[in-house]
């Protein structure tokens, strides 16, 4: 008895040890775009002579990407000697690790805002209104790195102007047109679950990275309450607000589940195989920016995806894209290299090197008239009448709104919290983040 | 000439009176000072600054913040996401110590006897508590998880259709405290038979003499004596399971919402994600006071229950 209870607890330990470490994740290969490990082509750029070293962090890991930074970098401490750059490149740690920094009020003398320029990082960056693109920048984006004061926060190198990236030949094969409205989105969805029997679930969302559901929230506010003509867009920003205008789009995010339009495993997938599920004709739609692609194309490379805008959720209203800031570049106020620092910003604001940015990424330019030519160019131009709002969080909710966002949309999908549940948990703390 | 008897005059009296200054309490004392200074700067003052954060409204990053008095207690004592998330560490805690503890015991049972295999089960048993806690709820996750998962393979072989394990929080909270159980369990068996081994065998042969079966050897001789071990095992994992962390982090990530976390996922996630430092500081306090009346409660119990060999 005792022999058996011996061997039979060791077989236990044994089996666990050894089954983790053959099992395998469903579906392959996961993100092109980095994770925790992937090689970030960090370190210091320049002359050993130089001297000058200017600090740089930027929120990027993808591969294509850090290398044109490091290329124009390289490029800057070629023609500038006398300057040198110690890049970072990070993107899973860089929003806590730059809150720490701010906290410390210790900042590297370049940096990437991703998105908070104005609110977040605002009291930290020098005014670059005076530089020589600084008029340059684009009509979309003029405003949202620019305070009523004049004061210009960042060079935008990319912006973005997101909406939903497809499965192009999959649409083609079903014979869907690209939805306008969000009940043709549903239509859709649910066409081609039925006609791939069950194979392809059409959207892909993850609770343990639980900001692809706040994406979903966040893209989707602005089709339901500010892109229309009668919309909330005052209510929001002068905080008379009705939240319980806000139920409908805790309640469309129910339907696609309750319809099994959304991944079955949502609560505890992973972003990271979103990819891999993409490739495999799994997902149909991907509420992602544009680097998703090169993920993709590493496993299917003659896959087609396409861009479209959000679709509309109000009767009468036109479909839209969100846009803001995507690929930054702020120089911290107490810099003690700032004449060097704008330099380099200037250095990075050269037309062809915009250009490269702006191809790599997939992303159109912050700066006017400069000529792109990548695989999203035709869609771009395609759109280019398509208006673009900013994303919703970044004008209508105050800082700190983003996890509640995503905390709520998984309860919501948990089946935790109702709608109107979620509606009155975002009322509640947008006054609490407001009295600060 | 004239150095050297300088020299071996004053040597001896420099020797003698360095040495009784290194024996003197006041020399002692000094020693005390880098310990005491890395202490203060790595403890006690940031346990102060928690303190003063968690009065304040500050979003964690930003120069300006308000005080704002007691708000931050009374929101997290109102809070229900906080009443489960204090539910989910004490099962985090007390329900890994229990389960540590009596299968460790048994392992250390087990494998204190003379056998052939016993060092290769005991590093086998040991195996994972030298893996990262990050990566070992990986390994879970992956054998857990929905799509692929190998266990949810099994489910659906007898079922035909996978569980989700991890997305319920009706169970992903006790798979968690079985994952953090599975891993340091190894650490306990290792206290128990440091324990074991120290047990005079004198204690067994005069009780096999005097008749008492293998039941009665193990209350009144084994288990006794094996107090000491019993209070270091139980108070070390206590401690750990109250601060689980990375385990939950892979596994489910303290979700869905806050559903499976414990108070340290939820203060990291207060700090940076919500940017609610006040509130994130207002949960390390409660957590730093839950562990502290915990363990010592514990260890006050436990010590009484002590004898010495």
């Amino acid at each position: 008895m005792k022999k058996s209870a011996f061997w039979f607890m060791t077989l236990a330990m044994l089996l666990v040890i050894f089954s983790g470490c053959s099992s395998r994740p469903d579906g392959g290969s996961s993100s092109a775009s980095g994770g925790d490990n992937a090689e970030t082509g960090s370190g210091k750029i320049g002359s050993g002579k130089a001297k000058t070293t200017l600090s740089m962090m930027i929120n990027i890991s993808d591969e294509s990407l850090t290398k044109a930074y490091r290329e124009i970098v390289d490029g800057f401490t070629k023609e500038n000697p006398d300057i040198s750059v110690n890049l970072q490149f990070d993107s899973n740690g860089y929003e806590n690790t730059m809150k720490v920094k701010m906290a410390a009020n210790d900042l590297p003398d370049i940096f990437d805002t991703h998105g908070w320029a104005k609110i977040r990082y605002g009291e930290y960056l020098a005014d670059l209104r005076d530089e020589p693109w600084a008029s340059q920048l684009t009509d979309t984006i003029r405003n949202v790195v620019t305070d009523e004061k004049g004061k210009v926060y960042a060079l935008v190198l990319t912006e973005a102007k997101d909406g939903m990236l497809y499965n192009v030949d999959m649409l083609e094969k079903y014979g869907i047109e690209v939805p306008r409205t969000f009940d043709e989105l549903v239509a859709a969805g649910e066409k081609i679950k039925k006609e791939s029997g069950g194979k392809t679930i059409p959207f892909y969302l993850s609770g343990i990275d639980d900001s692809t559901i706040g994406q979903y929230l966040d893209q989707f506010a602005n089709p339901l309450l500010i892109t229309a003509k009668n919309n909330e867009a005052d209510a929001l920003l002068k905080g008379t607000f009705d939240w319980s205008h806000i139920t409908p789009l805790a309640q469309s995010l129910l339907t696609l589940k309750e319809k099994g339009l959304i991944n079955e495993d949502v609560l505890t997938a992973k972003r990271s195989d979103l990819p891999a599920a993409f490739a495999a004709e799994k997902v149909t739609f991907a509420l992602v920016g544009p680097a998703f692609m090169d993920s993709v194309h590493e496993i299917a490379p003659n896959m087609k995806i396409g861009l479209m805008p959000l679709p509309s959720m109000v009767a009468g209203d036109e479909p839209t894209f969100a846009g803001g800031e995507r690929n930054t570049l702020a120089v911290w106020k107490d810099s003690k290299h700032l004449d060097e620092a704008k330099k380099l910003l200037q250095y990075f604001a050269k037309p062809e090197n915009m250009a490269k940015l702006s191809n790599v990424s997939k992303n159109p330019p912050g700066l006017k008239d400069i000529k792109t030519n990548h695989e999203l160019t035709p869609y771009y131009e395609k759109y280019a009448q398509v208006r673009v709002f900013p994303y919703f969080d970044r004008v209508y909710l105050p800082n700190g709104m983003w996890d509640v966002l995503c905390k709520n949309g998984t309860e919501l999908l948990a089946g935790r919290m109702t709608p109107e549940q979620f509606s009155e948990s975002m009322k509640t703390e947008v006054e609490r983040l407001s009295k600060k | 000439m004239r150095p050297n008897i300088v020299v071996t005059k004053a040597g001896p009296r420099k020797t003698t009176r360095m040495r009784r200054l290194a024996k003197s309490p006041v020399m002692l004392n000094w020693m005390y000072l880098p310990a005491l200074l890395l202490f203060a700067v790595f403890i006690y003052y940031p346990f102060f600054r928690g303190l003063l954060i968690s009065f304040t409204d500050w979003d964690g990053y930003s120069q300006m913040f308000h005080y704002i008095g007691i708000d931050n207690y009374k929101r997290m004592l109102s809070d229900s996401r906080v009443h489960t998330v204090i539910i989910n560490t004490l099962i985090y805690g007390l329900g890994s110590t229990l389960f540590q503890n009596i299968i460790g015991l048994l392992y250390a049972l087990l494998l204190n006897k003379h056998g052939k295999g016993r060092t290769f089960v005991r590093v086998i048993v040991y195996i994972p508590a030298i893996v990262s806690p990050i990566i070992m709820g990986y390994i879970w996750y992956f054998l857990l998880q929905y799509n692929g998962g190998a266990i949810n393979d099994i489910i659906t072989a007898f079922a035909g259709h996978p569980v989700n394990l991890l997305g319920d929080p009706k169970v992903n909270v006790w798979i968690i405290m079985v994952v953090n159980t599975y891993q340091f369990l190894g650490v306990a068996m290792m206290i128990f038979l440091s324990g074991l081994q120290g047990i005079s065998k004198d204690y067994y042969e005069a009780a096999e003499i005097d008749g008492a079966s293998t039941m009665n050897r193990f209350f009144n001789i084994t288990f006794p004596l094996l107090a000491p071990a019993l209070t270091t095992s139980i108070i070390l994992n206590l401690i750990g399971g109250l601060k689980l962390f990375d385990v939950i982090a892979a596994l489910t990530n303290g979700g869905p919402g806050y559903a499976s976390a414990s108070l340290s996922t939820m203060m990291y996630q207060l700090y940076f994600a919500r940017q609610d430092a006040g509130l994130a500081a207002s949960l390390g306090n409660l957590m730093f006071l839950l562990i502290t009346v915990i363990s010592l409660t514990s260890l006050y119990f436990l010590r009484r229950k002590e004898l010495s060999q």
